[in-house]
């Protein structure tokens, strides 16, 4: 198990800065996830991590040893392409070996490890067909056996699910995330689906236009991100416009005590759904919380849960979890919403910063 | 292979290019252009602007005629329920496995002036000699062309474009004249410019039936080799004009084709509509006549090579004479005919998968330039590269005047190209993602060129040098300008029999040309598993 580190990776195609400035640090046998929109250099920096692309700037160490002028074949890293990218005229095994004779393994170890990677893939009785005759699931299995029998000491895999269907995609991601940990290979993970980054990862890494802005656990990405962009992409948050003054939070006309304390700024609150409360609009906004008030815009209903539009008088549309009945509140019936101040989400208005 | 190894292939193809294609032709056009009462002597006899003239409404007329034959034929076939449409393919591409001069003299043995049909119909005033006949016999052969590449582009067309064509309210005639037509114009248009220049530069059709009508090629083969009152330099006229129209047609080509470039991805075929019962009857016919007439050649030469022959006239008994007259000639000449094109075939197979990587994957001032170079040799008649090559390679340091190898070295540069082209295919349409899984695992770049990636393109990269293979076994254009008695091939052998009216033996020469090919196709399909002529 390697630890990879990269230190002010730049990486320029043409005009166009993919990669702009990355440090990271993957600690050995963790499964790290890049997350990100389209676009966001995730993948550009994966394939610096492989060696496929050459860094503009910047170093790159597994293991503390420096690798970013090593080409891609010597640097015994293993990777899972979006498409699987399997070598269509070889047989499942031979997609297997390939790799291992590639290292000049023996023919009996070859036939050993093959076996043994195609078993822990489930697919033992495989090894003879052609990758054409094979599910996507079970393409999936053969390219994550390839890559894992050469016993990389990084592997990398490049939105390995999103070719799949979506109960075969929820099914595989538990699945790779059992092979890899029981592998104990030091993995990075591509994925623009922040469901599955959730449910797969050690630590998350959310990037934005060629930066990482923000690296940290699951929990701690949903429920504390360090910019607005991560608030936005990962799960669903409303954002409405506020005022900070020490710790008096002035929104929507209304002055709070803030659980932070900054110099007089702009801000934009974030509010999760799950933390807004649907009241009557007669009602009294209770202590410590925010009270808002609009219209119903629109029910989206999700079949375990169901979520809200609102609009709110000053114009912005918030959604809200709806514990309630479907249809139990029609388009245009007046609502009030309250959260409590404690689940407000504050960000820098002007730089996007979470403010803590 | 590293970027380095690739820009070494690049520069060595540039450099072979250079050397065997562009200095005979520019010395070839610089030696016509230095002198302009070449020019002025070309210009100022009807003789030689006869030629001109001919040569130009020839292969416009080809052109025109096989577009209109092959174009209704490929829509006829690829989108409606007609019956034979096996058939009518492979007899399409069986009239494509031999040289059109083959068509030429089998059409004389039926309608010429002691022709079967001839004869048999009593036909008096009709012959096949002549510019009709020429212009038969072209057409006849390069309709295929057009019928094959327009055909394999209807088939790729996503349905699902027509599909919502049809949900906007379009009428089958509409959708064929606003969508599938033009979605397949980029074929039809590479057809037309390969039916134009090959027809420019035919010399064996005119050559034997024409009865004296003057092509450029012609003229170019006289001025050269005539053994009295020839004059070398109106050669080289002949040459640069022919170069000139061809540069012409390309540009006219490309100008029709601006901007038309459709990547097509489609896992569904084409649905393949119903016809009235008299249409598809009316359909079939046509088709068959058509591609029936187109083949038959090749049917007519097997069939009398095994009929006694005095002369042109054919007894009308069987046995194997035309054999056995030519069998002390014929196992050399063969031989030798293989070899060289073997040889050369080879090379481009190599070469040309080389070439069709450094093409797709770099796009660079180099790869346009050897790109640009590709396109000249398809275009470049064959009587203008052995000119060429004749003028340029001579003498010391490299004198290859008389040998085998000059005649290989023309034939990589007249057909290299099929196979860059066709390995091209098969490059754009493997991932990268392939080749980088294999340095993933550990494979060096080369392992991975040789293990991964040739393996993959080998299917695309063979259906071209089979082509490439065929055409260079019949190659007649260049060889007459570069042959010696030492180097005759099988082609040159055909034409001086045909020459001396002995038909017979061109017969025996022919079906062993055609009898090559096909087992060659056979070979290599039982070898692939699927079929090596794909267009």
């Amino acid at each position: 198990m390697q630890a990879v580190r990269a230190i002010g990776l730049h990486k320029q195609f043409g005009t166009t800065r993919a990669v702009a400035g990355v440090d990271l640090e993957v600690h050995p046998g963790e499964l790290f996830t890049l997350l990100g929109p389209s676009g966001c250099g995730k993948t550009t920096l994966l394939r610096l991590l492989a060696g496929l692309e050459e860094a503009t700037a910047g170093e790159i160490l597994f293991g503390g040893a420096r690798v970013d002028q090593t080409p891609a074949h010597k640097r015994n890293v293993g990777m899972v392409f979006q498409n699987y990218a399997l070598f269509p005229h070889m047989s499942v095994e031979a997609n297997v070996a390939y790799g291992l004779k590639a290292r000049g393994v023996g023919g009996q170890e070859i036939a050993e490890r093959v076996a043994e990677s195609l078993a822990a893939v489930g697919l033992a009785d495989y090894g003879d067909r052609a990758p054409g005759q094979l599910s996507g699931g079970q393409q999936q299995r053969v390219a994550l056996a390839r890559a894992l029998v050469t016993r990389p000491a990084l592997l990398l895999m490049d939105e390995p699910l999103s070719n799949l269907d979506a109960r075969l995609r929820v099914a595989m991601r538990m699945e790779v995330r059992r092979i890899v940990k029981s592998a104990g290979i030091t993995t990075v993970y591509v994925t623009h689906d922040q469901e599955e980054a959730l449910a797969i990862s050690d630590r998350i890494g959310v990037m934005e236009a060629g930066r990482l802005i923000q690296v940290a656990s699951p929990v701690a990405i949903y429920r504390r991100p360090a910019h607005k962009a991560v608030a936005a992409f990962v799960g669903s948050c409303s954002f409405l416009a506020a005022r900070l003054n020490g710790r008096v939070l002035e929104v929507a006309g209304q002055y709070l005590t803030s659980w932070v304390a900054q110099q007089e700024r702009a801000v934009t609150i974030g509010i999760r759904p799950e933390h807004l409360h649907i009241h009557s609009v007669q009602g009294a906004p209770a202590p410590g919380h925010l009270s808002l008030v609009g219209s119903v815009v629109g029910e989206t209903y999700l079949g375990a849960a169901s979520s809200l539009e609102v609009r709110l008088d000053s114009g912005e549309v918030l959604t809200v979890h709806m514990v309630e009945e479907p249809g139990a509140y029609p388009a245009g019936t007046r609502v009030r919403l309250e959260a409590p101040t404690t689940a407000l989400l504050l960000f820098d208005r002007s730089t996007g910063e979470a403010l803590v | 292979m590293t970027g380095r190894g690739w820009r070494l292939v690049g520069w060595v193809a540039l450099l072979f290019l250079a050397l065997f294609l562009v200095y005979p032709v520019v010395r070839v056009s610089l030696g016509s252009f230095a002198s302009p009462e070449l020019w002025r002597s070309f210009f100022g006899r009807a003789y030689y602007t006869g030629a001109l003239t001919n040569s130009l409404w020839l292969s416009t007329a080809t052109t025109i005629l096989a577009l209109l034959l092959g174009v209704p034929l490929a829509i006829l076939v690829a989108r409606y329920d007609l019956p034979f449409g096996g058939l009518i393919r492979a007899l399409a591409v069986l009239s494509l496995l031999s040289p059109p001069f083959i068509g030429a003299y089998a059409w004389v043995t039926l309608l010429g002036r002691a022709g079967v049909l001839t004869n048999w119909l009593g036909l008096k005033s009709f012959s096949i000699y002549g510019p009709g006949g020429v212009l038969l016999v072209l057409v006849l052969h390069h309709f295929a062309y057009v019928f094959l590449l327009t055909s394999a582009a209807l088939t790729r067309i996503d349905p699902a474009v027509e599909e919502a064509a049809q949900t906007l309210g379009s009428s089958p005639w509409r959708r064929l004249l606003s969508i599938t037509l033009p979605l397949a114009l980029p074929a039809i248009g590479a057809s037309g410019l390969l039916v134009f220049t090959s027809s420019l530069a035919d010399f064996g059709t005119p050559m034997l039936i024409g009865e004296g009508l003057r092509t450029l090629p012609i003229v170019a083969y006289n001025e050269f080799l005539s053994e009295v009152g020839g004059n070398a330099g109106l050669a080289t006229v002949s040459s640069v004009l022919m170069l000139l129209i061809a540069l012409v047609a390309l540009a006219v080509q490309a100008w029709i084709l601006r901007g038309r470039s459709y990547a097509m991805q489609s896992l569904r075929k084409p649905a393949v509509a119903r016809l009235s019962p008299g249409a598809r009857l009316a359909g079939t016919l046509f088709a068959l006549v058509v591609a029936g007439a187109s083949a038959l050649p090749q049917a007519v030469v097997l069939v009398t090579s095994f009929l006694r022959a005095r002369g042109p006239r054919f007894t009308g008994e069987l046995g194997l004479d035309n054999y056995r007259l030519m069998w002390d000639r014929m196992g050399e000449v063969v031989g030798r005919t293989m070899l060289y094109a073997t040889t050369a075939t080879l090379v481009m197979l190599v070469g040309g998968m080389l070439v069709a990587y450094f093409l797709i994957r770099r796009t660079d001032g180099l790869s346009r330039s050897i790109d640009g170079l590709l396109i000249l040799s398809q275009i470049l008649p064959g009587t203008v590269l052995g000119l060429g090559l004749i003028a340029t390679w001579s003498r010391p340091p490299l004198p290859l005047a008389g040998t085998g190898t000059i005649l290989v070295l023309a034939y990589i540069i007249r057909r290299i190209a099929y196979t860059v082209r066709s390995a091209a295919a098969g490059v754009s349409q493997l991932s990268p993602a392939v080749e980088e899984a294999s340095l993933a695992l550990g494979a060096s770049p080369a392992r991975t060129f040789w293990r991964v990636t040739v393996p993959l393109i080998l299917p695309a990269a063979l259906s071209g040098a089979i082509i490439s293979w065929i055409t260079t076994l019949g190659e007649l254009s260049s060889t007459i300008m570069l042959y010696t008695g030492r180097t005759a091939t099988i082609s040159i052998l055909i034409y001086n029999q045909v020459l001396t009216d002995s038909f017979g033996t061109a017969a025996a020469l022919g079906s062993t040309l055609i009898a090559l090919t096909l087992l060659a196709l056979w070979g290599l399909r039982r070898w692939s598993g699927e079929d090596p002529l794909r267009f």
